[in-house]
């Protein structure tokens, strides 16, 4: 919007001194400080009286887009029904680019009194992103006089973590509308906010006096629109991650229980399962693998037969001590003597040394191992099927087996897929905190 | 403890897709562990069906060696 909007029905009106404008006054009991939306001056004057208006400034000229909500717009928010009766864009004296605008919200209903603490009530909008701001009713204690200094603060009521996200001197860059304070004199303030998503805590110190403390909480551009009756598309497009906004995985703190619950309980019935199924190591057999040749194409090697109780996870590793420089393939065979059911698996092992330029060299392996899951219970035997390089010339081989071996891969399996979801949101988050950050001088990252 | 259990009721509740992700992984490794199934699958190259021995040319059709001794 380029243009101020026209004001809502008022009770009372004033009179610029610099143009002779006739301005609005929707609480004229309390404001003393105006706007004027013809000349940009800014005066004070007491609505229905006979005191001379004072001019104290005059703003150079309307800054764009100038204000999203109709001064005199009425509408809910916080609990109140409240009116916009004045509008200020702010910026900081050590950030000339920075600049967001604050209108201010007075009751459009009768209150009973003494007024709720938590009012005067402000609108502050930066980059797109809105916060209801209200007087904080808790904060830290500090000593009269002195600022706070600490650069995080830990609610005890509520238990938010608060974070220094920014300290500052504001500016006034203009001025429409009413108030009840002399805005210009909120230049000698140094602010500090602190952050804990969707709050915002910050203190208003002047040297030498007690500080005030403002409670601001984030409230999305459907709900502003919604609570003044104005058009969404009407409101400043969202930039960039407000410094209040809240992380997109809601309820990260329950997942990151949960998931810590769920981590150890996998982890306790891994523990539990391995004392319970202990390895067990049957004894090494060794086989002679015969010269490669006419004959040695249908060998084939027998192991000693085992039971097996319960249907468990066998361990097989083959290993040929004594192979260099050639290679043997074996096709192992788990036989069910009662069912004829086999379990097959195929291994290379080959073994490669020697020396060039003067360096020894080593390539393969003489062992490979495989795993066969869930056997049933039953009395099994090993068919081992090898075929030796020519020119090996008799080789041994190796067979150890070890059953009821631990299946480590399904407590990685599981582990990974219940993480993953964390994992996932907590990569979201961490994105989004960095985005977040990246507007502060205080970033954690 | 109450307090404890409260907090993580509340957490179930918050995240329920999560909490039924969660018992059934757990449920899936308790049964896999006691039936020595492999949730990768395993190195058994043979079909479930299939007898002992591989069935290669001049091979050694399992059956027949049963009577190893």
């Amino acid at each position: 919007m380029s243009e101020a909007l026209p004001p809502a029905a008022s009770t009372s009106w004033v009179v610029c001194p610099q143009c002779a404008a006739q301005l609005p006054c929707h609480d004229p009991a309390r404001s003393r400080y105006f706007g004027c939306f013809e000349c940009r001056s800014f005066f004070r004057t007491i609505p229905a009286a006979t005191t001379t208006a004072h001019r104290l400034y005059g703003f150079k000229k309307a800054l764009l887009p100038g204000p999203s909500l109709p001064l005199g717009a009425t509408g809910v928010l916080g609990g109140y029904h409240c009116r916009v009766t004045g509008y200020q864009v702010r910026g900081e004296k050590q950030d000339r680019v920075a600049e967001w605008r604050e209108y201010q919200l007075r009751p459009a209903a009768p209150l009973p009194s003494p007024e709720p603490a938590d009012l005067p009530l402000q609108l502050a909008e930066y980059q797109g992103h809105w916060l209801l701001i209200r007087r904080a009713p808790r904060f830290p204690g500090i000593r009269s006089g002195k600022p706070y200094r600490e650069k995080s603060w830990r609610d005890p009521t509520t238990g938010r973590h608060y974070q220094l996200w920014h300290r500052y001197q504001p500016l006034v860059r203009d001025a429409l509308g009413e108030f009840d304070w002399n805005i210009l004199e909120d230049e000698k303030l140094t602010i500090q906010e602190f952050t804990a998503p969707p709050y915002l805590l910050s203190s208003e110190h002047k040297p030498d006096e007690r500080s005030t403390w403002y409670l601001a909480e984030y409230l999305e551009p459907a709900e502003v629109a919604a609570a003044f009756g104005v058009a969404p598309r009407e409101l400043p497009d969202r930039v960039g991650v407000g410094a209040a906004q809240p992380a997109p995985v809601p309820g990260w703190p329950q997942l990151q229980r949960l998931a810590l619950v769920t981590l150890v309980l996998l982890s306790l019935a891994q523990a539990v399962l391995l004392g319970l199924h202990q390895p067990e190591q049957l004894p090494q057999e060794d086989f002679s693998v015969a010269e490669a040749g006419p004959a040695a194409t249908t060998q084939m090697l027998t192991s000693k037969p085992f039971t097996l109780s319960r249907a468990t996870a066998l361990h097989v590793t083959l290993t040929a001590p004594s192979l260099t420089n050639h290679w043997v393939e074996v096709t192992a065979s788990l036989v069910n003597e009662q069912t004829g059911r086999g379990y097959e698996f195929t291994r290379s092992l080959e073994f490669y040394q020697g020396v060039e330029d003067g360096y020894a060299w080593t390539e393969g392996d003489r062992s490979a191992d495989a795993l066969l899951a869930a056997v049933p219970a039953g009395r099994y035997h090993f068919n081992l099927y090898p075929s030796l390089d020519s020119g090996a010339g008799p080789t041994e081989l190796r067979l150890d087996t070890e059953i009821n071996s631990p299946l480590w891969s399904n407590y990685f399996v599981v582990l990974g897929a219940l993480a993953l979801v964390p994992l996932l949101g907590g990569w979201r988050r961490r994105g989004f905190e960095q985005d977040r950050w990246a507007n502060s001088d205080f970033s954690p990252f | 403890m109450l307090d404890l259990l409260r907090l993580y009721w509340a957490a179930m509740r918050s995240w329920p897709v999560y909490t039924g992700l969660a018992v059934l992984g757990l449920g899936l490794f308790i049964w896999a562990s006691f039936a020595s199934y492999r949730l990768l699958g395993d190195d058994n190259e043979s079909a479930e069906t299939e007898l002992a021995g591989p069935g290669r040319a001049g091979g050694h059709g399992g059956a027949a060696h049963f009577y190893h001794k």
